[in-house]
């Protein structure tokens, strides 16, 4: 880690973005007090975990990458343990209502060694959050999951946030961080690269907008509407396929409005119009390939990648 | 972390842990094992008094009885030695570290759970001598007694060394191997001490009293360190039964018990919970 300064607001879901290695779980390990940092200080509800650890402890939930579990236990007696170690109160109800939320009351009293990856990785969300902590860390929460899982566990993380809970996300599946998370964090090499709502990052950290536009009629070979479309500076590229134009513009403006001139002026008619929203993966990519461009010599960055 | 908060903590962890062991086979495989040798030995007792029509022994169940706890012990010293190492392996450790556990919480955990463990064997051992001794009629003395009650402190070191050892290493293999070869340096010193001073006086000289001389002041040193010669010790006091000597081998396994905890606590702190 070198310098990393993050800022998670009270009842945000942020994504805490990076590749293999970038740091991710060390800032984890480091958050909790199981990694010490060789300088620098880490502050939860503004105090260190010297002044209130159990206090502190009690209003963190973590769930791990890891499926870290005692598989000679059965789900409940693992889940009642670590509801007694949290002091929850009515263990009895709350641990039945995890249970009933994550699909698995049925196989309560099965021993853990027999659960699938899947299963394993939603106890271990389940014991993250048995107490109704007031921050949820979880490390890839949704690795080894089925699509029926990711969505459950998905519903789980956006009911606790309802309740004004905030919830610090780390993960490599950038299609679920774009759907929950408000705000993410890009840490790369130990560094926090960028970090921003969803909205901005994206905006920011991608290079083209791109347009689809369906028109009345076929497109032509050497059509003369992609020729007058080129001549616009603003206009990067232009593609035309049957009656579809994809057009890619710089991100400086929103030239919708312009576009749409330019293809009327001369008769042609519109029928459809797509703003093809920017992806998160996009900006992922551009945010690490420019941070590894930073830190490595010309013509050494594809090695490095 | 409160001294409540911690307590409670202690309780949870030692209930789950005392509930696994319990569970589980290797417990009643070693305290059935350790009590069949000791019944092998009350056997040669019963055929020598048959064979000869004599056996002369103030408490003749102390020893099958030592024998018993020196089975008892080696196994606990064992699973004191992979416990933690296992828990590392495992990332269970970090999984409780994720919540309110400290070390301090976790070591006391793990000493208390294996020291109720011992003291649940002991229960085993007591009772199977009580039925012995009135079933074959030997004498179920003072002696016995203090012993059993030694034990429980005797244990206390030999566990405490074991967490420490557990401490060292990141892994249940390395754990074993550093065990077993720590309890070869122990006996294996034991016996060259035990040959060379056996040796007739005329014929200690040279290269053999030098080795002799080294040999008695490392097993001095030695003595000291090893859980298992606190044992040894305990016994010798039961048998001498002065209260001093019974005194002075319960305070020595508390303190050693002191410093191995400590010691324990100190490496698992600078080691960290990863694996």
């Amino acid at each position: 880690m070198n310098n990393l300064n993050l800022n998670v607001e009270k009842g945000e879901i942020y994504g805490f973005l990076g590749p293999n290695g970038a740091g991710k779980t060390t800032t984890i390990m480091m958050l909790l007090g199981i990694v010490k940092p060789t300088a620098g200080y880490v502050t939860l509800f503004g105090k260190s975990l010297k002044d209130d650890y159990f206090g502190i402890k009690t209003k963190i939930g973590v769930a791990s990458e890891q499926k870290n579990l005692y598989e000679e236990m059965t789900a409940q007696e693992y889940l009642y343990f670590f509801a007694d170690l949290y002091d929850v109160e009515n263990k009895t109800e709350r641990v039945k209502e995890i249970f009933d939320d994550l699909n698995l009351y049925d196989r309560k009293d099965e021993r853990l060694l027999g659960y699938s990856k899947g299963m394993k990785q939603k106890i271990e969300v389940a014991r993250a959050l048995l107490h109704d902590p007031d921050i949820l860390i979880l490390d890839e929460p949704a690795s080894g999951l089925d699509p029926y899982g990711i969505k459950e566990i998905r519903h789980v993380i956006l009911q606790h946030n309802k309740k004004g809970k905030t919830v610090f996300i780390s993960s490599h599946m950038l299609s679920e961080i774009d759907k929950i998370c408000h705000r993410v964090g890009v840490i790369h090499h130990g560094v926090l690269v960028a970090e921003d709502t969803m909205e901005n990052i994206k905006k920011r950290f991608s290079d083209s907008v791109e347009l689809e536009i369906e028109l009345d009629r076929f497109l032509t070979k050497g059509d003369e509407l992609i020729n007058r479309l080129l001549s616009y500076d603003f206009i990067t590229e232009v593609s035309g396929d049957d009656n579809k134009i994809t057009i890619k513009t710089d991100t400086d403006d929103d030239y919708r409005t312009q576009i749409s001139r330019i293809i009327t002026t001369n008769g042609d008619i519109i029928i459809g119009f797509n703003k093809k929203e920017l992806s998160l993966e996009d900006a992922f990519v551009t945010i690490t390939e420019k941070n590894i461009s930073m830190f490595t010599k010309e013509g050494d960055s594809n090695e490095q990648r | 972390m409160s001294k409540g908060n911690r307590a409670r903590i202690i309780k949870i962890l030692v209930r789950r842990e005392l509930k696994s062991t319990l569970y589980g086979i290797g417990f009643y495989a070693v305290i059935t094992f350790a009590l069949l040798i000791s019944s092998l030995v009350l056997r040669n007792y019963i055929q020598t008094i048959k064979t000869d029509s004599l056996f002369i022994s103030s408490n003749p169940l102390n020893y099958p009885l030592y024998l018993s706890i020196l089975i008892g012990s080696i196994y606990l010293a064992l699973i004191s030695t992979i416990s933690i190492s296992k828990e590392r392996e495992d990332r269970t450790l970090q999984t409780l570290f994720f919540g309110p556990v400290d070390d301090l919480s976790y070591l006391i955990g793990k000493y208390l759970q294996q020291m109720l463990s011992f003291i649940i064997i002991l229960v085993f051992f007591s009772l199977y001598f009580l039925l012995s001794s009135y079933l074959i009629n030997f004498v179920f003395s003072v002696g016995l007694i203090k012993l059993v009650l030694l034990s429980i402190f005797l244990g206390s070191c030999i566990i405490s060394f074991g967490l420490f050892l557990s401490t060292l290493t990141k892994q249940v293999k390395t754990s074993i191997i550093i065990f077993i070869s720590v309890m070869f340096f122990f006996l294996g010193l034991q016996l060259i001490n035990s040959v060379l001073i056996g040796v007739e006086p005329g014929n200690v000289k040279g290269v053999i009293l030098y080795l002799r001389n080294v040999v008695e002041v490392l097993n001095k040193g030695i003595s000291w360190i090893s859980p298992f010669s606190y044992l040894s010790r305990g016994l010798e006091a039961v048998k001498i039964g002065t209260y001093v000597a019974y005194g002075k081998s319960l305070l020595s396994a508390i303190i050693y018990t002191l410093v191995f905890l400590l010691l324990a606590t100190w490496n698992f702190k600078s080691k960290g919970v990863r694996k």
